[in-house]
């Protein structure tokens, strides 16, 4: 199992998958890995690909409220340096990479200028969010 | 006079960046411009930091090159500091830099270019994108992300990969590589160097198809400036600044980067937050600043190298003169530049992985606050970049100015979009292969602009067609 909390934490909310994936990783939990990272890069397909099971978790300004999906390969084809999940997953089947079940968990933001820590509203939905994480991965 | 066209939004670039194409009276495009409109601030809020703590603060800036920052912050903090790194620190900060210019210019081939330069920008948008090529060419793919790992493994070996607690700090680096960790980045640079050689040849098979695009993707006159050395082969660390002309002969050279506001202005525009540095010397007064438009980054800098300083990357140098005529001022060639770059470090990888030194466990330099201003510059993959520190006598930030590699370009940028819409725009319509072209021209700069946010749903990119009035006849955005 692999928990990848994406974002910029000198942005404010955009930090907070990175809350969210250090409040797990300090859980401890056997066999769940915890990452990291500003964004998804390539290099991540062989992390993914070696996993039972992925759930990202990143923030959002799509929804007012926390949203969970699972990643579906071919529907955002740009890998920028900012890739996508789904982008990952479609890289990792394009080259032949058995692919686990890739979930992305957003949280909305509410403020993603510059600055550090979360905002209130944000703040607030961390535990929602952990746990939702934590569903996901069957724990 | 303009029909509504829903066009095709810029990709494969990162940032809030919109290009605006303005028309003139008579239809024809008169203007071009690439705007970022984030990150308004970042100096601001440096002020009152600790000069120890911004190596790690402006790491966190950027996901995509925080060594970069990491090195032109430590030697900012070096100089505060009035200490020398010992040697065994030079070699590992220079090291990491080898890293990370590899991994970045791998990204920037076989993700961010080579679906336009190996499926054509013709090509049907389905597929001209990373995993059409993959599906045509799986092993390109897979060794591209090898070479991006490979790349990424000596960068979390020096500089650490937790970015808060950097391995790249004010008077060397945090901690002495061991052995076994030298072990490991020697036997991985063998197939690194391997995929170097594959996708310069891969280049240099399909570059012909392109002699359009090479004519008029930021084919100009410009200044080119970069890190030299005294020997005069191919830098990216440890040296001063030097500037070139078209031809190639010296404007400037042996210039102290702590004295880069005598040669370089910056231009701030009301509508975009990216700096416009230009060369102040060929700026007069009532000048327009374009006129002192200059640009960094691997094409500067292997025009810049008498040679490259190891065996293949020589030949390949010698290659791209004869191919070019000697100066290469196309900015298409900044593509056929990164695969040069990437040679050349897998080759001084290879020379000094060897070397006891890298071993050594003398790493850092120890002292207080003793200069109040300073200036570090490093090459990072796109071009130079410098941190300018002032600090009070408790080494606390009082003033801070960060130059970007992409802010440099912006100029060549602005005049590259131009005359790629001069040159595909013939009407009243735009064709979708235009926009492919426009975006493509942008991405040879492999411009970063990854200090701003990504958060989904936040990624707002937008191309904009004006009139002569500057009103909008037609845009796109992908949200």
């Amino acid at each position: 199992m692999l928990v990848i909390g994406v974002g910029n934490d000198l942005r404010r909310d955009d930090g907070v998958g990175r809350v969210v994936a250090s409040t797990i990783e300090e859980m401890a939990l056997p066999g769940v890995r915890v990452m990291t990272r500003s964004q998804l890069v390539p290099e991540l397909v062989e992390e993914i690909a070696g996993s039972d099971r992925v759930v990202v978790v990143d923030a959002s300004i799509d929804s007012v409220s926390l949203t969970a999906r699972l990643a579906e390969a071919g529907t955002d084809p740009a890998m920028t340096h900012h890739g996508s999940p789904e982008a990952l997953v479609s890289l990792a089947r394009t080259i032949g990479q058995a692919v686990p079940d890739v979930y992305v968990v957003g949280v909305p933001a509410a403020d993603l200028g510059l600055g550090e820590g979360l905002t209130p509203p944000t703040a607030a939905l961390v535990s929602e969010a952990v746990e939702t994480v934590l569903a996901l991965l069957g724990r | 006079m303009h029909d509504l066209v829903t066009i095709d939004p810029v990709s494969r670039i990162e940032g809030h960046a919109k290009i605006t194409i303005r028309l003139g009276e008579d239809g024809l495009v008169s203007d071009a411009r690439f705007h970022v409109t984030e990150f308004r601030g970042f100096e601001e809020f440096c002020r009152g930091r600790p000069v120890f703590e911004m190596p790690s603060l402006t790491a966190r800036t950027c996901g995509i090159c925080p060594v970069s920052h990491l090195l032109a912050s430590a030697k900012a903090g070096d100089a505060i500091m009035g200490v020398e790194p010992p040697p065994t620190a030079v070699a590992l900060r220079t090291l990491a830099n080898l890293g990370q210019i590899t991994q970045s210019h791998a990204l920037s081939f076989f993700h961010l270019s080579a679906p336009d330069l190996l499926l054509g920008m013709d090509a049907d948008p389905a597929i001209r994108n990373v995993f059409g090529l993959m599906g045509s060419e799986p092993e390109i793919a897979r060794r591209g992300i090898r070479l991006r790992s490979y790349g990424q493994s000596i960068i979390e070996a020096i500089a650490g990969r937790k970015v808060h607690a950097p391995g790249i700090v004010p008077g060397g680096v945090a901690h002495p590589m061991t052995a076994e960790t030298r072990d490991v980045i020697a036997a991985g640079v063998a197939e690194a160097k391997e995929t170097a050689i594959g996708a310069l040849e891969l280049y240099l098979s399909i570059a012909d198809r392109f002699q359009r695009e090479i004519a008029a993707f930021g084919s100009f006159p410009s200044l080119f400036l970069a890190i030299a050395n005294r020997a005069g082969t191919w830098e990216h660390h440890t040296g001063h600044l030097k500037v070139i002309d078209a031809a190639g002969a010296v404007v400037a050279d042996n210039i102290d980067p702590a004295d880069y506001r005598t040669y370089l202005g910056e231009s701030t525009n009301k509508d975009s937050y990216l700096k416009s540095p230009y060369w102040k010397p060929l700026v007069p007064d009532s000048a327009p600043v374009a006129d002192g438009m200059y640009r960094v980054g691997p094409l500067a800098r292997i025009n810049m190298a008498e040679r490259m300083g190891t065996p293949l990357a020589d030949e390949a140098l010698d290659a791209f003169r004869e191919t070019v005529g000697g100066v290469g001022l196309s900015s298409f060639h900044y593509h056929h530049a990164r695969l040069i770059e990437i040679l050349a470090c897998t080759e001084r990888i290879e020379e000094m992985i060897g070397d006891p030194l890298l071993t050594d466990t003398r790493v850092r330099a120890e002292a207080g606050i003793n200069r109040r201003r300073a200036v570090g510059v490093s090459e990072a993959p796109r071009g130079t970049l410098f941190h300018d520190y002032e600090v009070d006598d408790n080494g606390l930030l009082t003033d801070v100015n960060l130059i970007i590699a992409t802010g440099q370009n912006n100029l060549g940028m602005n005049a590259t979009v131009a005359q790629i819409a001069r040159e595909w725009i013939t009407g009243a319509t735009i064709e979708e292969s235009t926009l492919n072209r426009i975006e493509a021209g942008i991405r040879a700069y492999d411009p970063c602009l990854s200090c701003s946010t990504h958060a989904i749903g936040a990624m707002p990119m937008v191309v904009t067609l004006e009139d002569a009035a500057g009103h909008a006849v037609c845009s796109a955005t992908r949200g």
